[in-house]
């Protein structure tokens, strides 16, 4: 019934005079689950249903939503996307770049269909389960020396969409995914720090068992009490070694919000910016060292940016975007890859059914180095420096150049060792200069993937779940101080 | 938006005919109805333009001590008692949490007052063609002087209610218009916006005119070095940076979780005796609403008078887990934010001096008109850092001598409030995370004459 409605909803607004329409319908139930300071903190369950039409009248672009399912609900939200795409077409000099965009896969009245690779079934697992391993963790990253606070929580989102337009493509995808994560707040002395983990995948339960946030919640409960009484950390400029994790959020921020092609064609000017990395350097510019490779990849296992098709119906495609240092691809959608002379990369993403789809980024990772190199060997190259992970902030200009990270944990390095935990560790720098700087990035062994749930961008809002791997890097240069003055 | 709102009489009947059939201890039920149209222009063209009707209802139970909330995207009757019984059901598997005391109970005034200036039908009745209009009257004034435009106009209508098994039963109806444009011609930019209530308020022509000028004026733009610089903040700005004591400081979790910068900081002096900082979600000046997430009526809270901390503001959960406390009215909105309080009207002493008097009186220094993308490196300290944006000029002498490339600042708030020298008029703004829905603070803050800021770096633009 409810597909039905999708596929009323096209048609009725081919009737209407769209040249282009599609409907997606989208149904999603989300569960977290959340304890502090030993105690169940929160249980919540939510429950979405609606769905949305965009469709291209006159030159204009309209989209409209709704939660409604009722017999009217077709007929008024189509006469809403139409009129507000007539709106649209009042304030349109050229025509959108949509239909020179290659459509793919071929038109068929058979629904294709996509889902995520799930061993245990979160819906299945009893809550008695999930509770205990909550609980489990909050009380031993409880037990850390002077934590004052501690909080776990469990995740887990199941998402069904069905997508129909007008050039009768249909597609039914079916994603999970599910994490955790563990906080401490410790305090002494009259200060108090923060050491955390969390992370998620698109897979089932059997993610939420292989995280050990029983051990993880030891360690950061542990951390946090060590990190709250460590001297600060010494403002210098200097070799570090980076984690993961960090990376990840780097990969993020530094790379994965610069490429989205829409941002550097100018439509999120006013909100998040645009780009240093215009379309006249596609191709031609020295994005980082030649250690340096990144992809966006949106059919990796277990990411969150991971799917079938993209939410204007494209397949999901892994794109080079880095090689060798050299900058060569875009994040890119049907109206935005045109304008480079290319097909859409397959990037167009919907936070749901209330948004319309637009450049999110995929799975942009940095790829491992060659060989076996390990952490451990990259710390054996510095003699006097820093290993840092973890993000506790982040900062970037409205172009992604000049960036500001803080990081949770800060080890010094001293003779190829780690040496002594130091707290508050900042970093500046701008962007090309920074991944210029990496001189070494540890093989597949030590490569990981992160999940992060809220990537924001757009107007209303669009929180996207995308994930980032990348394996713990050597950067030289880099001007670590105190976070703030 | 031609809308047809559920209405006080229908909002509540349903969700007390739901509450009516809950055989939890306790019982909450939270309507949110927000309808949105957001229109956004690039390069002079509309690109995208969207709406959005949603419902939601949040239903917490209290079950043997044990506390569950489950969300549904309906106000059906069978969605609302389907998810009801569903949430009483996980209750009952679930261990009680000792330190969940009690839903809020019922206070006066909880609807407002009966004239609230909440509400406009100049929002909740508005055409696509209305704002097309408006974007149209935008870009004609960018290409008037030759610059490309760029923006957003999004207009909200929100109808809150709640009811509870204490005797709860509120309901708020609230509408919000936002309008922007940042112009660019290659070589710099100009920003202006506004936000009300009442859409009515927003002046198209002028925000155009103030992006021109600010673009006009931000161009051959030089390189300065970093370092400690007396400013001129506007008030887009003080909202950015008096965000970071707001959200890291100045709620009652950030205390109970031991890393506010308030503790034990009660009665004494934490930023110069310049600045006064309360919040009042019943003040027109800001974006008034009568209630707070829980139907509980939103009170003033002190919270620095004249530099010294004064108070910070509790929901009902927070306010339980110290004695004496009970909730001032500040729970935020847990479909977005999970359950949390924090100042959401944040008003700051102001004074008469416009932004040309304030850097009248700037002997050497920089107006600084938007800052971009702040975050707290260390929240104990409540350090700020982000960049400059849109507009960043020298000032010489008390004059403007040139625009200047976009600042990085480093810099503790409570250490920068330390330093005000002079209070300007006040505007009703967002901090840059809550215009782009990441939050919803609004202020009315002045612009401020600030003795030092320290900016640690430069951008190449």
């Amino acid at each position: 019934m409810r597909e039905e409605i999708a596929e009323a909803a096209v048609e009725q607004a081919r009737r209407a005079g769209a040249t282009y329409a599609e409907a997606r319908m989208e149904d999603s139930f989300t569960e977290t689950i959340s304890a502090r300071d030993g105690a169940l903190a929160s249980m919540e369950r939510t429950e979405d249903n609606g769905w949305g039409v965009r469709v291209l009248v006159g030159g204009g672009w309209g989209f409209a939503s709704t939660t409604r399912s009722d017999s009217h609900a077709v007929r008024d939200l189509v006469a809403q996307a139409v009129e507000i795409a007539h709106a649209s077409a009042t304030a349109r000099k050229s025509p959108s770049l949509f239909y020179a965009s290659d459509f793919d896969p071929a038109p068929s009245s058979e629904v294709a269909e996509y889902a995520s690779l799930v061993q245990r079934d979160p819906a299945t697992v009893p809550l008695s389960e999930k509770v205990a391993l909550v609980l489990d963790a909050c009380n031993e990253a409880s037990k850390g020396a002077q934590v004052n606070t501690a909080t776990a929580h469990l995740y887990s989102r199941q998402q069904s969409k069905y997508f129909v337009s007008s050039n009768d493509l249909r597609l039914r995808q079916r994603l999970t995914s599910t994490g955790g994560g563990v906080t401490a707040h410790a305090r002494a002395e009259g200060a108090s720090y923060r050491r955390s983990f969390d992370n998620y995948h698109q897979a089932g339960f059997e993610y939420v068992e292989s995280l050990n946030l029983r051990e993880v919640a030891q360690r950061v409960g542990a951390e946090a009490g060590a990190l709250v009484v460590a001297p600060w950390v010494q403002d210098r400029r200097t070799t570090v070694v980076l984690g993961s994790q960090m990376l990840s959020l780097l990969c993020h921020e530094s790379c994965g919000h610069p490429i989205e092609l829409d941002r550097v064609l100018g439509a999120e000017t006013a909100f998040a910016g645009t780009s240093f990395l215009t379309t006249d350097k596609l191709g031609g510019f020295q994005y980082g060292s030649p250690q340096v490779n990144l992809t966006a990849d949106a059919t990796l296992a277990e990411g969150l940016g991971t799917f079938g098709w993209d939410d204007e119906g494209v397949t999901a495609q892994n794109l080079p975007i880095v090689r060798e240092g050299n900058f060569v691809g875009y994040l890119s959608s049907r109206d935005t890859a045109p304008a480079i002379g290319r097909s859409s990369g397959g990037c167009a993403r919907a936070d749901g059914w209330g948004r319309m789809p637009m450049v999110r980024m995929t799975n942009v990772s940095l790829e491992a180095g060659p060989g076996d190199t390990t952490l451990a060997d990259l710390i054996a190259q510095v003699d006097d420096g820093y290993y840092l992970d973890t993000p506790s902030s982040w900062s970037l200009d409205d172009k992604r150049l000049n960036f500001n990270f803080s990081t949770e944990l800060c080890y010094e390095i001293k003779n190829g060792k780690l040496g002594e935990l130091r707290k508050g560790a900042s970093f500046s720098e701008l962007t090309p200069t920074f991944w210029g700087n990496c001189q070494a990035v540890a093989g597949l062994g030590e490569w990981q993937l992160w999940g992060f749930l809220g990537c924001a961008k757009g107007e209303p809002l669009q929180s996207a779940a995308v994930s980032h791997g990348a394996s713990p890097a050597l950067f030289t240069n880099l001007n670590v101080v105190k976070g703030g003055k | 938006m031609s809308l047809n709102l559920i209405g006080q009489e229908q909002a509540l009947a349903r969700l007390e005919a739901a509450l009516k059939t809950s055989t939890a201890e306790q019982t909450e039920l939270l309507l949110l109805r927000r309808s949105q149209a957001v229109t956004r222009y690039a390069h002079g063209e509309i690109h995208q333009n969207v709406y959005q009707d949603d419902v939601q209802v949040g239903v917490r139970v209290v079950v043997n001590g044990a506390v569950a909330r489950l969300t549904v995207h309906s106000l059906e009757p069978d969605a609302l008692a389907r998810t009801l019984a569903q949430a009483v059901a996980t209750a009952k598997l679930l261990q009680p949490n000792p330190l969940f005391k009690s839903l809020p109970g019922p206070q006066a005034d909880s609807t407002g007052p009966a004239a609230a200036p909440y509400f406009y039908a100049s929002v909740a009745g508005q055409l696509p063609q209305t704002r097309a209009d408006a974007v149209r009257e935008i870009v004609a004034a960018a290409e008037g002087a030759g610059f490309a435009s760029f923006g957003t106009y999004k207009s909200t209508v929100d109808e809150l209610a709640v009811v509870n098994s204490l005797g709860v039963r509120a309901y708020a109806p609230s509408t919000t218009a936002y309008l922007r444009a940042l112009f660019d011609n290659g070589q710099g930019t100009g920003y202006a916006d506004a936000l009300s209530r009442d859409a009515g308020e927003l002046d198209a022509a002028a925000l155009g005119r103030t992006a021109a000028e600010k673009c006009r004026l931000n161009q051959n733009q030089r390189e300065i070095a970093p370092g400690d610089y007396a400013v001129v903040l506007e008030p887009d700005c003080v909202a950015d940076m008096v965000r970071f004591p707001v959200g890291w400081g100045l709620h009652a979790r950030a205390v109970q979780d031991g890393y506010s910068f308030m503790i034990d900081k009660l009665g004494q002096q934490v930023t110069g005796a310049q600045v006064t900082l309360w919040d009042d979600a019943r003040d027109p000046r800001c974006r008034p609403l009568a209630i707070d997430y829980e139907g509980q009526p939103t009170q003033r809270v002190n919270l620095i008078t004249n530099g010294v901390a004064e108070g910070v503001v509790y929901d009902s959960y927070t306010a339980s887990q110290e004695p004496g406390k009970t909730t001032t009215g500040h729970a935020y909105n847990p479909f977005e934010y999970g359950d949390a309080s924090l100042p959401a009207n944040v008003l700051m002493a102001a004074g008469e001096a416009s932004i040309s008097d304030l850097v009248g009186h700037l002997e050497r220094g920089l107006l600084v008109t938007r800052l971009h993308y702040t975050h707290c490196p260390d929240p104990q300290r409540v350090v700020a850092t982000g960049t400059t944006r849109d507009g960043t000029f020298l000032v010489e002498d008390g004059k403007i001598v040139g625009a200047v490339r976009n600042l990085r600042f480093t810099q503790s708030v409570l250490e920068l409030l330390d330093t005000v020298e002079e209070l300007g008029q006040a505007k009703l703004c967002q901090d840059w995370w809550s215009q782009n829905g990441m939050g919803d603070i609004n202020y009315y803050v002045p612009a401020l004459r600030i003795g030092r800021c320290t900016f640690t770096g430069v951008t190449t633009f």
